[in-house]
């Protein structure tokens, strides 16, 4: 991949997603990036930036401060995340999770769905299945809710274990 | 006199708070045009001075997909009229589910308007094992943080106090988004600035509102809402700032939400710790394992449903009997203490009696709205929904119709009211116009009579077993006809079905008892005023033209009702039917039950006559040409007929107060024209196979 796009982490705006490109540092100091998740091609969303910055590598959020993250960079995303596993939400089985990698479909329905806190990276539980077989319980942001596998369809995950 | 607007997610605990606020000096109505209910209350500040509280209605997000998001955003923006524009927001948080509370806030926030976060239910972070640092979050959300639980009023003296004080509020949007949408948001922002010459301190809220329609048409209308009529220069600019953010990819509608759920994490992150990772389950997932279970889920719901039905059905008879026997007393009170003639009688057999058959429903009533709120506090109503769902999804409603269908089977009043808790206003009027198919308690005399008539030697099983079918007749004409308005004339795309599975909670008595109240109050309130002119203006056609020569069969042959009755014969005929039932029939669009009264007056039988003698009186009954009048068949076909007939003025009042004139008249044509029809196939084909 060129690297003429990759800007330092410190540098990217808040909000939108990035991904890892490469570390600028001695090698020690990359191998514990690499282990906080700042590996090649892993998602980073930042979330603030004023003195230390907090943002989001895969699923776990991380503090780092401004100095080390201007020895991360990253590049923006140009196309829908390289994802070799993704299912749709209705294939989990009860008791896993999977993270949200995108919808497959869009408009007014998807948006409620944003709303209600399933958006794209975060990671969202199956709880169970109604006895009828429809609709599901869901697991997100600390909270429960039920969702048709209808809409569960739209929603395409990355299960996770 | 200072406006404070209470707003917040459902099961947030913001009704608890409104009315801690506002102890019992509250409003309850309906906003103008729709019937989304509006709660204005007042409040006493610590230093005496009163303020107004406005509880609007919970939601999620203020995007408006539904009436109620309107109504929040309306209110907000100060665009209801006779609705003040609140001077603070009160936004109730969830302490347990501040994530996805906090999106609420952040919409909220772009208003511009002073906040305060109402940080309700701290006191079961402990069980979560969660520790919340109340001064930090305050500090980057920048708004005042009042910790508090509601339900025991802890806390609210402190939001009293804020709210007398006043505070400084500051507010810098902290959420930002890809800069190339901001880039684009600064140009709406400009281009509203421009159109409205910078009077509009909403400008902000409503660029950003923009961002995430699909077409230039929605934002137009959507800016007209909102009292934005843009010259037709802004319109083209307008359109090509929409057509710049088209470019920049189908995300873009779903960027302003996720920059705000981004935000929100790392003030989540910063101030939620979660203080030992005991994957210990807590005890709303416990109790979800049995109530959501594949058998022993229906076995708590079944009995639950039993519970309330046997509640509603016989624990109810007996205030029931007593309101009854209390009207009969007041009637034979008045016939006493005055003379005879037209008065009385109005008195007597038109008012006492029609008001007597509304406030008889009351303690049905009290009871439903006792269970329906247990249900909703403790959390077990989203339940019963989730289990109900696929099947209701059948015939096009959803999980949240179950609980009003079932109610209608006591009586389709509380179970139209019931209906308040759908959101959808579409699923909302097809339950409503469905619900009078449940066969309701005012149908069992007339079942109970009936079948004695048309099999007087059947045991107790059989008639059972009659009984049983004409509840299932109901029922599968109520799916049918749910179905067939799904798919003509309440069509419309299917909502998203997504309902919060909210922890199951102590209930707030307080709260039930003020719903109770509040839905009582209502009912004798307005369904009372129709009901009681149209018992008038019945018991006035079953009197007038008076002969006071005539008296019991005569003189309601000759009366209004009585011609009537006489003049319908030719078009109840094919059903069977003279026009004595005639007389019935009409008499019971006052009331289902009032067919057996009415039968004793048009068999010149006294009213306190045992239901024998009237069986008996049935049975003797014949056409002129000596044919039996009560054959078997007829006696399935009037039971057939009251199945579907909407015949119940309360029912039709109800109605007209929740989804208008219009709608109550098309319930009451639709089902008595299904009535006839229905009525009409059973008798014919009776005949054609020779009964």
């Amino acid at each position: 991949m060129s690297g003429e796009a990759s800007q330092a982490l410190s540098r990217v705006p808040c909000g939108a997603v990035f991904y890892v490109d490469r570390i600028h540092a001695d090698p020690g100091l990359t191998k514990r990036l690499e282990e906080m998740g700042f590996v090649r091609q892993a998602a980073v969303v930042k979330s603030t930036d004023r003195g230390t910055i907090i943002c989001r590598v895969g699923h776990t959020d991380v503090v780092v401060s401004e100095a080390l993250a201007d020895q991360i960079f990253v590049q923006p995303v140009a196309m829908p995340m390289p994802v070799s596993s993704e299912i749709t939400l209705d294939k989990l089985k009860p008791g896993q999770k999977g993270r949200i990698v995108r919808f497959s479909a869009e408009g007014e329905d998807v948006l409620v769905l944003q709303e209600m806190g399933l958006t794209p990276h975060e990671t969202v539980e199956l709880v169970r299945i109604a006895p009828l077989g429809d609709p599901m319980e869901l697991r997100i942001r600390g909270y429960e809710l039920s969702l048709r596998r209808q809409q569960a369809r739209q929603i395409l995950v990355e299960p996770i274990a | 006199m200072k406006t404070i607007a209470l707003a917040g997610n459902p099961n947030s605990g913001k009704t608890t708070l409104f009315n801690a606020l506002t102890r019992l000096r509250q409003k309850t109505g309906n906003y103008p045009g729709v019937t989304v209910e509006k709660k204005v209350g007042i409040c006493q500040l610590p230093g005496g001075g009163l303020t107004e509280v406005i509880d609007i209605p919970g939601t999620y997000s203020l995007s408006v997909r539904s009436p109620d998001e309107k109504i929040a955003r309306d209110v907000l923006l100060g665009l209801v009229p006779g609705t003040a524009r609140p001077d603070v927001v009160v936004c109730v948080v969830d302490a347990g589910n501040l994530e996805r509370n906090l999106y609420l806030v952040s919409q909220i926030q772009d208003l511009g308007m002073p906040v305060i976060i109402a940080l309700n239910m701290m006191d079961e972070l402990p069980a979560k094992n969660v520790s919340l640092d109340v001064t930090l979050l305050s500090t980057l959300l920048q708004v005042p943080v009042v910790p508090m639980v509601a339900l025991r009023e802890e806390g609210v003296g402190a939001l009293k106090s804020l709210l007398q004080d006043g505070f400084a509020y500051q507010y810098k949007r902290q959420w930002i988004l890809p800069a190339a949408i901001e880039e684009q948001l600064n140009e709406l922002i400009r281009l509203l600035k421009h159109e409205t010459g910078h009077h509009d301190e909403f400008i902000f809220f409503k660029a950003v509102t923009l961002i995430s329609q699909a077409t230039l048409e929605a934002n137009e209308a959507l800016l007209r809402e909102m009292g934005i009529v843009l010259s037709p220069a802004s319109l083209e600019e307008l359109k090509k700032t929409q057509e710049r953010l088209g470019l920049l990819g189908p995300h873009v509608r779903s960027a302003v939400i996720e920059a705000r759920y981004h935000w929100i994490k790392s003030v989540c992150v910063q101030t939620v710790k979660r203080l030992s990772d005991s994957g210990g389950q807590d005890l709303t997932q416990r109790i979800d394992r049995v109530v959501t279970h594949k058998a022993w889920g229906w076995l708590v719901f079944v009995g639950l449903m039993a519970l309330m039905f046997y509640t509603i059905f016989a624990i109810a008879t007996v205030p029931m009997d007593w309101i009854n026997a209390a009207f009969e007393w007041a009637g034979r009170w008045v016939s006493g203490h005055m003379p005879q003639g037209f008065l009385r009688d109005l008195i007597v057999h038109g008012i006492l009696a029609g008001v007597g058959g509304v406030i008889i429903f009351l303690p049905q009533i009290l009871i439903l709205f006792f269970f329906i709120g247990l249900l909703q506090d403790t959390g077990y109503m989203a339940r019963a929904a989730f289990l109900m769902d696929r099947l209701m999804n059948k015939v096009g409603l959803h999980g949240k119709s179950f609980i009003p269908l079932l109610s209608s089977f006591a009586c389709a009043i509380p179970g139209i009211m019931a209906t308040r808790t759908i959101e959808s206003p579409k699923d909302r009027l097809v339950t409503m116009l469905v619900a009078p198919l449940m066969s309701c308690s005012a149908r069992l005399p007339v079942y109970t009579l009936m079948i004695g008539v048309l099999i007087p030697a059947a045991n107790v099983w059989t008639k059972a077993l009659i009984m049983l079918s004409m509840y299932f007749l109901g029922i599968a004409g109520a799916f049918t006809m749910a179905l067939i308005f799904k798919k003509t004339i309440l069509k419309g795309r299917a909502p998203v079905f997504i309902m919060e599975l909210p922890p199951y909670r102590f209930p707030s008595w307080k709260t039930i008892l003020i719903q109770m109240l509040e839905r009582s109050a209502l009912f004798v309130k307005r369904a009372g005023t129709i009901i009681l002119a149209l018992s008038i203006v019945l018991w006035a056609l079953m009197t007038f033209p008076y002969d006071p020569h005539k008296g019991g069969t005569e003189a309601l042959k000759s009366s209004y009702a009585g011609q009537m009755g006489t003049a319908l014969e030719p078009a109840i005929k094919p059903l069977g039917f003279d026009w004595r039932i005639g007389i019935g029939l009409i008499g019971s669009f006052a009331a289902r039950e009032v067919f057996v009264s009415t039968m004793n007056i048009v068999f010149n039988l006294s009213q306190d006559t045992p239901a024998e003698n009237l069986r008996a009186a049935f049975a003797r009954a014949s056409w002129p040409d000596g044919k039996p009048l009560f054959t078997p068949l007829v006696c399935l076909v009037l039971m057939v007929f009251y199945v579907f007939a909407l015949q119940c003025l309360s029912t039709v009042g109800i109605m007209w107060r929740e989804a208008g004139g219009a709608w109550a008249a098309f319930a009451l044509f639709y089902l008595t024209g299904l009535a006839y029809v229905i009525a009409l196939l059973v008798y014919q084909a009776g005949r054609l196979l020779g009964f």
